[in-house]
């Protein structure tokens, strides 16, 4: 009968997704969102890879005979002031910039994330002490909080991560303490205490898992901001030193030459910023696809 | 309203005592003092004594508690490098910093809100998602590397403007204020769009429109001061961290800045003057802060009732700055 | 004789409201609702006619599409006329709209606690309508909306203050304040009472009645109470997805119901001179409105359905000069519904 296909019908139209698949259907739909995405996956394989197809010759060797040229069939991005071709230099700091940003978003994310929770989870005491633990460092301006914490370790690549990353800790803080104050008087919260289970149990079975979106929304944004601290760090002179192909330090290094061979300045930046659009892009679907309520 | 502000200050005094001991603590964990970095204007002799006379001999907390105490005295103490009293350095660092976020905050508004409210009421059409994508590069462009942009394009090439420091007025001014404006613009012109999203389709614009009250009226009257929370938030926010000094752009441009200065001390091991530097960003924050709180009150009559309880009120409006961070 | 030749006859002067064949539909990303579907109504002056239906009937679309406020995009009216005193809200330009809305017609929402402007004083909501449209000054309207204030019931000194400080029936009578400021000829008032207590909803209605008497209002009274019904209508429109089935006036609908359907809201309503007895609900589901059948979309529901039902999409057919019924089965003359004579009261 017809009522019945038309039961049918209606039933597939609204067939149930897992949260998940919903997400990623949004997410599809997000047009931005896969922009970056992509972007970001063929950064990521051409970071992942690089030392297997690039002959490193490409990216370190001199040929003081082919120094400041300009963009060309031959040279894309154009040769530095040793020669050396800027399109793989750049190619290979990719490696660089990833790095950082991930282990930098992971040092904050490890410290920032059980405390934003406890602080949540507990309030009173607890909480005031780590809130105004974090309005201390946060007190300090980012960028210069990982100068200072640069200037205690002194510069090489780890240094800076964890430099980049002590100074997004306050953020994770924040954001995941927000979230966590959303659901920590839910029914399920009151049940599981009601159960007896531990506090440790309750915040990292039932309370985490509930409060993701933001925290994995912010974990993308900060990727970015990380991704832009780090070179902002190595243009100062205080991070990655330049004959390093970090995009940073490229760019410190080109400076010189500002005057006249301005794409040696150009492109670096150029790298930076699409990085760091993709992850923006991804972070605002993410935002979007987990939050339809926020969905502009 | 005094008690208010009496309590605000009294909030800032642990904050002040707080961020002092991290940087007295941090900077000595630091290899090298300033005695490494001044040791050259001295003879041997004359450094041991300064040495002894700047508390170097002793450990760190002496010397902060020596801070401390000149602190509570009103004195931000004099820079080791400069041999200046600290408080003169801010001081005529701080014109310059004023300017320069001053001028880029205000750009920012004038061009964001209208921005913002326009890419709202057209939703979904080309305005909105031209406005979004310039919006979203704005906040992934390095400042470094727009600053640079800039000076090739305008200064280099065109000659219009001067591409460091701060001497020709205005014309000083532009390119800097541009370059911070533009990661400011960028945030504040999605906060006012989706901010005026979540009023747009409320049912009491739906009431004023079926009063007959003209559309204009709707969105400039009703709309606007109901999303004017979030913006205002982010004004402030934005402008207290300008105050601090903008690092990266006032390298760029040898603007003699706050944070230039802040950075430079960092470099030497001036501690006091890192300190002095950092407590007046704070203090700057603060009373920022404390004008937004002010301003809350007469956007929102809801709020002005919570008066008494507003550290409880701040938690609630859920200060939700745009984690990204352009490099200022 | 049917109901477009009755209207081609008497073009009626005294209707405040003339719907005519009003179609409006929300277009999404991946399908379109059918809000309201090719309805027409009359409502003479001083007449309050109630408009029942269940929820998603398209009760709330059509008063807003009697003050041209359907949101759009998504919205889009189809087709139709929408006269109020002889204008076509559907053709007036931008600013003879802003003029006619808030002064020949207003509009109560549903919810009150949203429909206030939480950051200006009620006085300032109430005046704000008052100076647009009688271009008064400011005092001028400030102590006519105080007028208004304790016309609803609120003492005049709580102009001054905001929405947050009144109760949600408080509210209420503030937003019919601020509709009826400009005496409209027409009110469109969308369950008024519903987000109300019991209590508070007996005040409302009487003051919503009072008023209404005192200014010779119209009105079209949107709700899902047919209790409330009884009480204040003159006459009766019944929504289903998104068209009229049936309509006329309190006598017509209440004792001499014709459609199924609204035998079926008769039905489920609870009896009170036997509270034991059992309730008898429709059995199903108001079909999807984003995919109504071709025939009669109650159809599916109806235990009176046949074949045809499903099939034919159906036409309004009079019952009297005042009844109509939008039931094919009647086109069969023996058609019976089981309720026919019911006397209320």
């Amino acid at each position: 009968m017809e009522p019945n296909q038309k039961t049918v019908s209606v039933a597939k139209k609204y067939r149930k997704r897992s949260a998940f698949g919903e997400i990623w259907h949004r997410l599809r739909k997000n047009k931005g969102a896969m922009i970056g995405g992509i972007l970001l996956l063929i950064l990521f394989a051409v970071a992942l890879t690089i030392d297997f197809w690039l002959d490193q010759e490409l990216v370190i060797g001199q040929n003081l005979r082919a120094r400041l040229k300009a963009p060309s069939a031959a040279h894309w991005f154009g040769t530095d002031e040793m020669g050396r071709d800027l399109f793989w230099r750049v190619l290979y700091g990719s490696r660089y910039s990833l790095a950082i940003g991930f282990v930098a978003v992971f040092v904050s994310f490890i410290v920032g994330v059980p405390l934003g929770a406890v602080a949540g989870y507990f309030g009173g005491a607890v909480e005031t002490v780590i809130m105004r633990i974090t309005d201390i460092f946060s007190a300090v301006p980012a960028i210069l909080m990982a100068v200072v914490v640069v200037s205690v370790l002194g510069s090489s690549t780890i240094n800076l991560m964890i430099a980049v990353g002590v100074s997004s800790i306050p953020g994770f803080v924040r954001v995941t303490r927000a979230a966590v104050l959303t659901v920590r008087n839910e029914e399920y919260v009151e049940a599981a205490k009601a159960l007896g289970k531990s506090n440790l149990y309750i915040i990292f079975v039932h309370v985490l898992p509930n409060c993701l979106s933001p925290i994995i929304v912010q974990t993308t944004l900060r990727v970015a901001s990380a991704i832009v601290s780090a070179s902002s760090l190595s243009f100062l002179g205080l991070g990655i030193k330049p004959p390093a192909p970090e995009w940073g330090a490229l760019l410190t290094a080109g400076r010189n030459y500002i005057l006249g061979y301005s794409y040696l300045t150009f492109f670096p930046g150029l790298a930076i910023m699409i990085t760091v659009l993709a992850f923006n892009l991804l972070g605002d679907g993410l935002r979007d696809a987990m939050d339809p309520k926020l969905k502009r | 309203m005094t008690k208010y502000i009496f309590k605000r200050i009294l909030m800032l005094i642990p904050v002040i005592i707080g961020v002092s001991l991290l940087i007295f603590i941090m900077l000595d964990l630091a290899p090298g003092t300033v005695l490494d970095i001044i040791a050259n204007d001295y003879s041997p002799e004359q450094l041991e004594e300064l040495r002894h006379q700047l508390g170097y001999d002793r450990s760190v907390f002496y010397r902060y508690g020596k801070y401390m105490w000149d602190l509570v005295h009103g004195d931000l103490g004099i820079s080791y490098i400069y041999k200046t009293p600290v408080w003169d350095l801010y001081m005529q660092r701080l014109p310059s910093t004023l300017k320069l976020a001053g001028a880029s905050v205000l750009v920012s508004i004038l061009l964001s809100i209208p921005l913002g409210i326009l890419a709202a009421r057209k939703h979904g059409s080309i305005t909105d998602n031209v406005s979004m994508v310039a919006a979203l590069l704005g906040l992934s462009m390095p400042n470094f590397w727009l600053g640079l942009m800039l000076i090739i394009l305008f200064s280099l090439n065109l000659g219009w403007f001067p591409s460091s420091g701060d001497t020709e007025g205005i014309k000083s001014l532009i390119l800097p204020a541009i370059t911070i404006g533009t990661g400011l613009m960028a945030t504040l012109t999605r906060t006012t769009r989706s901010s005026m999203l979540d009023v747009i389709r409320s049912d009491y614009l739906r009431t004023a429109r079926a009063k007959g009250v003209p559309e204009k009226a709707v969105i400039r009257k009703h709309a606007l001061k109901n999303a004017l929370i979030p913006i205002i938030t982010v004004i402030g926010t934005q402008m207290g961290r300008t105050l601090g000094g903008s690092v990266v752009t006032e390298n760029v441009f040898s603007w003699p800045g706050i944070g230039r200065l802040t950075i430079e001390a960092v470099k030497q091991r001036d501690t006091i003057t890192v300190t002095g530097c950092i407590i007046m960003s704070v203090i700057m924050i603060s009373i920022i802060q404390l004008i937004v709180d002010i301003a809350y009150a007469f956007v929102d009559p809801r709020l002005k009732s919570q008066y008494s309880t507003a550290s409880k009120r701040r938690k609630r409006i859920g200060r939700t700055p745009e984690v990204r961070a352009n490099g200022t | 004789m049917n109901a477009e030749n009755r209207e081609n006859l008497r073009p009626d002067q005294e209707n405040v409201l003339e719907i005519d064949h009003l179609t409006v539909h929300y277009v999404l990303e991946d399908e379109t609702v059918e809000a309201v579907n090719d309805i027409s109504i009359q409502l003479k002056k001083g007449k309050i006619m109630g408009l029942v239906g269940e929820t998603g009937a398209g009760k709330t679309s059509t008063a807003l599409a009697v003050l041209n406020l359907i949101p759009d995009p998504p919205g889009v009216i189809r087709s139709g006329r929408v006269l109020i005193n002889g204008r076509d809200m559907l053709k007036l330009s931008k600013k003879e709209l802003e003029e006619v809305r808030g002064s020949e017609v207003s509009m109560i929402f549903q919810d009150p606690m949203t429909s206030l402007n939480p950051v200006f004083t009620v006085g300032e909501q109430i005046a704000e309508s008052i100076r647009l449209h009688e271009k008064c000054d400011q005092k001028k309207a400030m102590e006519r909306a105080e007028e208004m204030l304790s016309l609803v019931g609120i003492p005049p000194e709580r102009a001054a203050e905001y929405p947050h400080q009144f109760s949600g029936g408080m509210k209420q009578r503030v937003v019919i304040a601020i509709a009826l400021a400009c005496n409209p000829h027409l009110l469109l008032a969308d369950e008024p009472t519903t987000a109300l207590d019991v209590t508070i909803q007996a005040q409302v209605l009487d003051l919503m009645v009072n008023l209404k008497q005192k200014m010779n209002t119209s009105m079209i009274f949107i709700t899902h109470d047919l209790g409330i019904v009884a009480e204040i209508c003159d006459e009766v429109a019944v929504m289903y997805a998104g068209r009229i089935i049936e309509r006329g006036t309190l006598d017509d609908i209440f004792n001499h119901t014709r459609h199924p359907y609204t035998e079926g809201l008769f039905n489920s309503l609870p009896d009170i001179d036997n509270r034991t007895a059992e309730l008898k609900p429709i059995p199903g589901l108001m079909p999807d409105p984003t995919m109504l059948p071709k025939g009669c979309a109650f159809a599916p529901r109806c235990p009176y359905a046949r074949p045809e039902c499903i099939e034919t999409p159906q036409k309004e057919q009079a019952v009297s000069d005042t009844h109509f019924v939008m039931c094919s089965a009647y086109q069969d003359p023996s058609f019976r519904i089981q309720r026919q004579e019911v006397f209320y009261e």
